[in-house]
């Protein structure tokens, strides 16, 4: 009767734990890959290409879903307990606060892939109306009276935020220029800026599709996908004199990856951005890719830029991030909705 | 006079000229002035475009405005009111707070009293505030007190994690998943009180149980560690070391199938196992109830060593039990048997109690159930609905173990066994209130002095309930 009891206790006890294990494979290989706003065509091809490649080496399905939005608001709903496999955010600020704020990856998840886990490049380029009819050639021409700017918040926007960031580095680079002059600057670019869309793919919305603004401070792969979806005849790309090297991180989620058993596919995920066939079709998508065959293969359509880096001019994403955007930094400071 | 004549003609003439040379010129300068001064073609097509980019960026930021106002609106809490209580969730359904309640007043006649105690009276049987929910969509909860009856009652305090559907774990004061109609909900009983099986089985205990259901629901599962609480009896602390180990499956076996009329039928079996000991103040022994909640059996207890009969060794309990639902019939069966080691000084045996009941109703207006039945026109003034109207009977049994006489009980207070049938007719108003009336007969063996049978028991039960 003793041993019986003993039986059923430890069969209590353990049962927990055996149907957690038999949860986890039946999660099943379905990843969620939670990213901002333009990369939707990127992943879309990319994740079609890695399940065939899963297939063919694993004999496994898998099924990756995708989630765009701001990159700020994506990383924010990551915290809040969207439960995704793998961030390939806009900004590396944006995954530091998921392991920040909700522990969910190491501090350091940025030195575990390759160029700091950044397996593409992008930059920041002008997209103007055909003919360029407002004369728009470099960022001091966006802070001219009667230029109406598009861009998006850098409150929720991490591609607005490279945005910001490149304006305040050209105000900073020319003659006589310092922080205080960088923050003028700045302020009378904002002043120019009548809609203030929540994400990248909105703005290129408010400026492709209903026509406002002259001119649209957007990543160098949504200008080109713009020009190439909407024809030529619609639109030319500026490449002003100085723009910033944007560097998307990517990550494994470890709790996430470990709850639902999927760390192997996830982790394989991202290493295959950096192979020669993610690297192709990075480059297909307009984000510069970091293989140098790649790159060579695809150098006509990336002009070479005068580009500065957030370590070099603002120290880093933390410092940038505390003295621009957080809550009464300068963004706050210069832009008040509505005036 | 005609030279002045003259000269106003000349000086008319000079004016006229002057003013026919003027004229021209007057209205060639406005002219000038005017397309001098106005906006051109091209300032008006400027003007054009920048008025349609003001309204293209209105139009915008409206449509912005209002693209943020549904995601602020995804994140508002819901509050919702109905049948089932009122409720405040977040808007991902993740997180809710129920607040429900149940209130049964009843009312006892019994006919031709049998000078043992029973009184007719009013009573509020059931008064239950409580509230339940779910946090991070895993974690249920409920907290149900009870002032039905006088007393202040802890009936339910449990924590429900969800793994999976197929996979939950509960802690904490649960219904011992044992007796079929014991599992049916309060405000959901086809009669005013349970059958005389329920008196067997245990009610409200403390311990963890597994539990969840697999295809749908098709099959159910409960294997739980209990403290242990005597037949009918809730507990909230133990005794003793001893724990009951308690299982129950159950099916619907056609529930997935297209065969319509088999969808409502269930059938189980469930049991307990443990080893209860207890003392002359707490002899962890149960006493049993007819359906007019008159005690008609109890061990013999004077609160002494040598005069209490306590429980003393292995308790075992086992239950196959069914139901069939089908449109407005219903029907439930249930068999339990109860055997409790007992002892009284030196004297020990096992004492197995049997008790079984057939219960079978119909309703009109209404798909009859296990659960809440929902009219199909409710109750109402203006749209003329008549609620939903039950007719049921059952009959039912229960039988102590011969072994409990003499010793262990008196057979002149205790009767050896109980057969009672009722009626009952049920106008269910809507899914929240509902009036029963019931008749039940219990006939007694044994119970009385000099070898007799206790007196029959009639009783009508009355119940007006609010349940949401």
């Amino acid at each position: 009767m003793k041993s019986l009891k003993r039986i059923l206790l430890i069969l209590i006890y353990l049962l927990p734990s055996a149907f957690g294990i038999a949860g986890g494979a039946h999660a099943g290989v379905t990843l969620l890959n939670v990213s901002y706003d333009p990369t939707r065509e990127l992943y879309q091809d990319f994740n079609a290409a890695f399940a065939k490649d899963w297939q063919a080496k694993k004999g496994e399905a898998v099924d990756v879903k995708q989630s765009h939005g701001g990159s700020g608001k994506q990383a924010r709903g990551v915290i809040d307990g969207l439960e995704a496999d793998v961030v390939t955010l806009a900004l590396a600020y944006d995954i530091d606060a998921i392991a920040e704020k909700a522990r969910l990856l190491p501090p350091d998840w940025q030195k575990r892939l390759p160029s700091n886990s950044s397996p593409y490049t992008s930059t920041i380029v002008f997209l103007v109306r055909k003919g360029n009819p407002k004369g728009i050639k470099d960022w001091s021409d966006l802070a001219k009276p009667g230029i109406s700017v598009i861009t998006p918040n850098p409150k929720t926007s991490g591609g607005a935020r490279w945005n910001y960031l490149a304006a305040w580095a050209y105000a900073l680079k020319q003659p006589g220029g310092d922080e205080a002059k960088a923050k003028e600057f700045v302020a009378r670019l904002f002043k120019n800026v009548p809609v203030l869309d929540s994400g990248a793919r909105g703005s290129t919305t408010t400026f492709v599709e209903r026509g406002i603004g002259d001119v649209f401070i957007s990543w160098e792969n949504e200008a080109l996908l713009a020009v190439r979806e909407l024809g030529k005849d619609k639109f030319d790309i500026v490449y002003p004199s100085l723009s910033i090297l944007a560097e998307p991180p990517v990550a494994v989620v470890d709790k996430v990856v470990d709850k639902r058993g999927t760390r192997p596919v996830a982790q394989a995920y991202l290493e295959y951005l950096y192979t020669p066939e993610g690297q192709d079709i990075v480059a297909k998508h307009y984000y510069r890719p970091r293989n140098a065959a790649a790159a060579a293969k695809y150098a006509a359509q990336f002009p070479k830029l005068n580009l500065i880096t957030i370590d070099e001019v603002f120290g880093g994403w933390q410092k940038a991030q505390k003295a621009h955007f957080a809550d009464g930094g300068t963004f706050d400071q210069i832009y008040q909705p509505g005036k | 006079m005609k030279a002045p004549i003259r000269k106003s003609w000349f000086l008319l003439g000079i004016s006229l000229i002057a003013l026919g040379f003027s004229q021209p010129a007057a209205a060639k300068a406005r002219r000038a002035k005017t397309v001098s001064q106005g906006p051109t073609l091209q300032e008006y097509q400027q003007r054009l475009e920048e008025l349609e980019q003001k309204q293209k960026v209105l139009e915008r930021n409206l449509e912005l405005k209002e693209e943020a106002e549904k995601e602020k609106a995804k994140e508002r809490p819901v509050v919702k009111a109905g049948s089932g209580g009122i409720s405040i969730g977040s808007a991902d359904g993740n997180n809710e707070i129920r607040f429900r309640g149940l209130v049964q007043g009843d009312a006892r006649f019994y006919l031709d009293r049998d000078g043992q105690g029973a009184v007719n009276t009013f009573i509020a049987r059931r008064v239950r505030p409580w509230i339940e929910g779910r946090f991070a969509k895993r974690w249920e909860f409920r907290i149900m007190p009870d002032f039905g009856e006088g007393k202040v009652v802890l009936q339910d305090a449990w924590i429900n994690t969800v793994i999976f559907p197929e996979f939950k774990i509960q802690v904490g004061k649960i219904k011992t998943p044992v007796g079929l109609e014991r599992l049916e909900g309060a405000a959901d009983l086809h009669f005013v009180e349970r059958g005389l099986p329920t008196q067997l089985a245990p009610n409200r205990d403390l311990g963890i149980l597994l539990n969840g259901e697999v295809l749908e629901g098709v099959f159910q599962y409960h294997i739980g560690v209990f403290n242990g609480v005597p037949d009918g009896a809730s507990a909230d602390f133990d005794l003793n070391n001893s724990k009951d180990f308690v299982g129950r499956v159950y099916a619907h076996p056609f529930k997935k199938t297209s065969v319509e009329a088999a969808k409502g039928f269930g059938i189980g079996v469930s049991g307990t196992l443990g080893h209860q000991s207890g003392n002359e103040k707490d002899p962890q022994l149960p006493s049993y109830k007819t359906t007019g909640q008159q005690t008609f059996f109890k061990y013999l207890n004077d609160g002494t060593a040598a005069g209490t009969v306590v429980a003393s060794g292995r308790r075992w309990r086992i239950s196959p039990q069914g139901y069939w639902y089908y449109k407005g019939f219903g029907i439930l069966g249930e068999y339990i048997v109860s055997s409790q080691n007992v002892s009284l000084g030196a004297a020990s045996a096992d004492i197995k109690n049997q008790a079984w009941q057939v219960a079978a109703s119909y309703v009109i207006g209404a798909d009859n159930s296990f659960g809440r039945i929902k009219p199909k026109k409710p109750l109402g003034w203006k749209q003329g609905g008549t609620g939903a109207f039950e007719f049921g009977a059952r009959y039912n049994e229960l039988k102590v173990d011969k072994d409990a006489f003499p010793t262990f009980a008196d057979p002149t207070k205790s009767a050896r066994k109980a057969k009672a049938w009722g009626v009952a007719f049920n106008w269910i108003l809507n899914e929240n209130a509902k009036f029963m009336l019931d008749f039940e007969q219990t006939r007694f063996d044994g119970g009385a002095a000099a070898g007799g049978n206790r007196k029959t028991e009639n009783v009508i039960l009355n119940r007006y309930q609010l349940a949401f």
